[in-house]
């Protein structure tokens, strides 16, 4: 998960670079006023990966 | 009835067409004769001396035709035909109690039209075979053994088959290893006419007969092979087991293939039994129903479901589904292997992911399927389950991966270009040598590779969001072991995940048809003990960076999925460019060049003949 926000970071993805340091294996310290866009970000990540079980088609 | 203003236009349109279709023939419009009225009878089923026609079509009839003149006439547009047959098994539905019958022949190139057609209108036509009176074609003798115990839900799905006496063209859908192939044997012997069996591969043929020697009387002389590699002499026996491919192989054949070819075409077959009958649909595998002349059609699969929406074609092509079992009760009653399912999430590596979150959709397969905490879960359930004693399949879609994983842990692969004698003699040793105890398979053993000793399935990579392949793939470890009532799971599968990655979707994709048949998933997120195992491979960043320099420098070819035959064709571009150089252009890459002395031949002319103190 940290890749992929390296990865957003990297290639500006929300316009621009938002991580002031690399803490540790886990761990970012990012700017605060990009939160919100960047969980809806995860979000979506998150809804492109997971398939819906009870949407049975045939 | 008879004065029934369809009917009565019926008739006239029959007339008509009749006319038309004479006037036509010239121009070579309709050359056969498509339908032939045979004389109505007076029973309360159809005419138990219904001509050995293809297929035998009881449609009821007000009885408007009255003279015993059977009326040959050719139609030549296919929807007015069916309109005549439509409006008499309207008939049939309203007027149960006048049950006069009328047998067509039908045109074996129509039948499918007709058959979708009259689905169309709500009236399926049901294909049935009276073959006990059938007196043309000779029995052959074959019986069940006595030891051959139906099970009572075998028994079942024959009895739909053979209500009424006669048999039925359909579908039965059995889970893996619950006995499809003693269903199949059963039904042959119930007919007692030549038989010809359909299979996916040779190596399923091969277990085909060996079914039929275990179940039934049938000897070798009775049961034919034809394959690619076994021709046995087709002539006078009852039996023939094939494969699909072979049958609608349209290149050049061997002379000894032609022969069995015109002979295959020109028998009347009593019963066909289509293994793994869900592949039919693939348009390459329709041309064998075009191509046989079978009474009646027996299909056998597990799985009903294809992603793409061929599968409602096989109500046509075969017919419809007979019976089918439920997974679970099979389960429930110690039929089939108590299977736990599971889902490994495997973390990416972060190397790994960030290459994942750069590159194109192909590179990205290989990359999670590659991933060295994958590998690492494997490398770790494989050893576990080698110390309980387990056999295990590991399946992976992906050749590249297949190869690397296999021979990083030292273990015997099959995939498609495996030969068949290596195959054989991998899977004896994974059946009877108890050292060999994990085999690595691509996706050729997906179907039909009957391997009842192994009860633990791990799968690395699959083919996209397909259900079929999921179920297939469990039905591998599906058949009853032994013991089943003593633990609570016998039998374990393994799905590994890379974290994050589409490959979760797929798996949950996947899933959707064992969950509707009650099956539920555990996700395990981390492997307990994995840590403490020693020596697993991939431990260190170096050695992790190592493979994935390997793999980005795979190529992409290495990154598609294995192709087997029959699976219609790949869409996208079938070209592909990889960087080469001249000697590997004309094929010299890492060939070593060995010359041979053929030792001459001991017959010489004698006046060449050295002369020897």
């Amino acid at each position: 998960m940290k890749q992929f926000l390296l990865h957003l970071d990297e290639t500006l993805a929300l316009g621009k670079k938002f991580i002031l340091q690399d803490l540790d294996e886990t761990h970012l310290f990012i700017l605060s006023d990009i939160l919100e866009t960047l969980q809806s970000r995860v979000d979506d990540l998150m809804d492109q990966i997971n398939f819906p079980l009870a949407d049975r088609g045939l | 009835m008879l004065k029934d203003p369809v009917i009565q236009q019926c008739r006239l349109r029959r007339n008509v067409d009749d006319a038309d279709g004479s006037g036509e023939n010239p121009d070579g419009f309709i050359t056969q004769v498509q339908d032939k009225k045979a004389v109505p009878q007076f029973s309360s089923k159809q005419g138990s001396t219904s001509s050995a026609a293809p297929a035998d079509f009881g449609n009821g009839t007000s009885g408007d035709q009255t003279d015993n003149k059977p009326a040959e006439d050719t139609v030549p547009e296919d929807i007015t035909h069916f309109y005549d047959k439509m409006d008499k098994e309207d008939e049939d539905d309203d007027e149960e109690a006048v049950l006069k019958t009328v047998s067509f022949e039908v045109n074996q190139e129509k039948i499918e039209v007709l058959q979708k057609r009259c689905i169309e209108l709500e009236h399926p036509l049901l294909a049935e075979y009276d073959f006990r009176n059938d007196t043309v074609n000779p029995d052959i003798n074959i019986d069940l053994k006595p030891s051959a115990v139906l099970r009572p839900y075998q028994e079942k799905s024959l009895r739909k088959m053979f209500g009424n006496g006669r048999a039925r063209s359909g579908v039965i859908v059995l889970p893996c290893g619950a006995g499809k192939s003693l269903v199949g044997v059963t039904a042959c012997c119930t007919v007692r006419k030549r038989a010809l069996v359909l299979c996916n591969s040779g190596v399923s043929v091969e277990q085909w007969k060996q079914q039929f020697k275990m179940w039934s009387t049938a000897d070798d002389s009775m049961i034919c092979r034809f394959t690619s590699e076994a021709k046995d002499k087709p002539m006078g026996c009852g039996i023939l087991v094939t494969t699909y491919s072979m049958i609608t192989h349209t290149q050049k054949r061997s002379w000894e293939a032609e022969q069995t070819m015109n002979w295959l075409k020109d028998q009347e077959w009593g019963i066909m039994v289509l293994d793994e009958v869900h592949t039919i649909p693939a348009k390459m595998f329709r041309r064998v129903l075009t191509i046989v002349q079978s009474h009646c059609k027996l299909g056998l699969t597990a799985t009903l479901l294809r992603e793409d929406d061929k599968i409602a074609d096989l109500n046509f092509l075969i017919g419809p589904k007979l019976y089918e079992a439920n997974w679970l009760e099979l389960q429930k009653r110690g039929f089939i292997a108590r299977v736990q399912c599971a889902e490994v999430w495997c973390p990416m590596a972060p190397e790994f992911y960030r290459e994942y979150l750069m590159c194109k959709t192909s590179k990205k397969l290989l990359l999670y399927v590659m991933n060295p905490s994958k590998f690492r879960s494997t490398q770790y359930l494989v050893r576990y389950h080698e110390r309980r004693g387990d056999k295990t399949i590991v399946f992976s879609d992906n050749v590249f991966a297949l190869k690397h994983y296999a021979i990083k842990m030292n273990k015997p692969y099959i995939y498609g270009p495996t030969s068949q004698n290596e195959r054989i003699q991998i899977l004896q040793n994974f059946k009877f040598n108890p050292k060999v105890n994990t085999i690595f398979v691509s996706k050729v053993a997906d179907t039909s590779f009957d391997l009842p000793e192994a009860n633990v399935l791990i799968q690395i990579s699959s083919h996209g969001g397909s259900r079929r392949q999921e179920a297939q793939r469990l039905g591998r470890i599906l058949r009853a072991k032994k013991g089943a009532i003593a633990e609570e799971y016998n039998a374990f599968f393994y799905t590994l995940v890379s974290q994050d990655t589409m490959e979760m979707s797929y798996s949950r994709k996947r899933q959707r048809f064992l969950v509707n048949q009650g099956y539920s998933y555990k996700v395990i997120t981390k492997l307990a003990g994995m840590d403490e195992e020693p020596d697993l491979l991939y431990k260190t960043r170096e050695e992790q960076g190592q493979l994935l320099q390997q793999v980005l420098a795979a190529s992409d070819i290495d990154a598609d999925e294995e192709r087997v035959p029959g699976e219609g064709p790949r869409i996208g571009p079938t070209v592909h460019r990889r960087v080469g150089n001249m000697s590997s252009l004309s094929g010299a890459d890492d060939a070593v060049y060995l010359e041979y002395k053929r030792t001459s031949s001991n017959i010489k002319h004698p006046l060449f003949k050295k002369f020897r103190a």
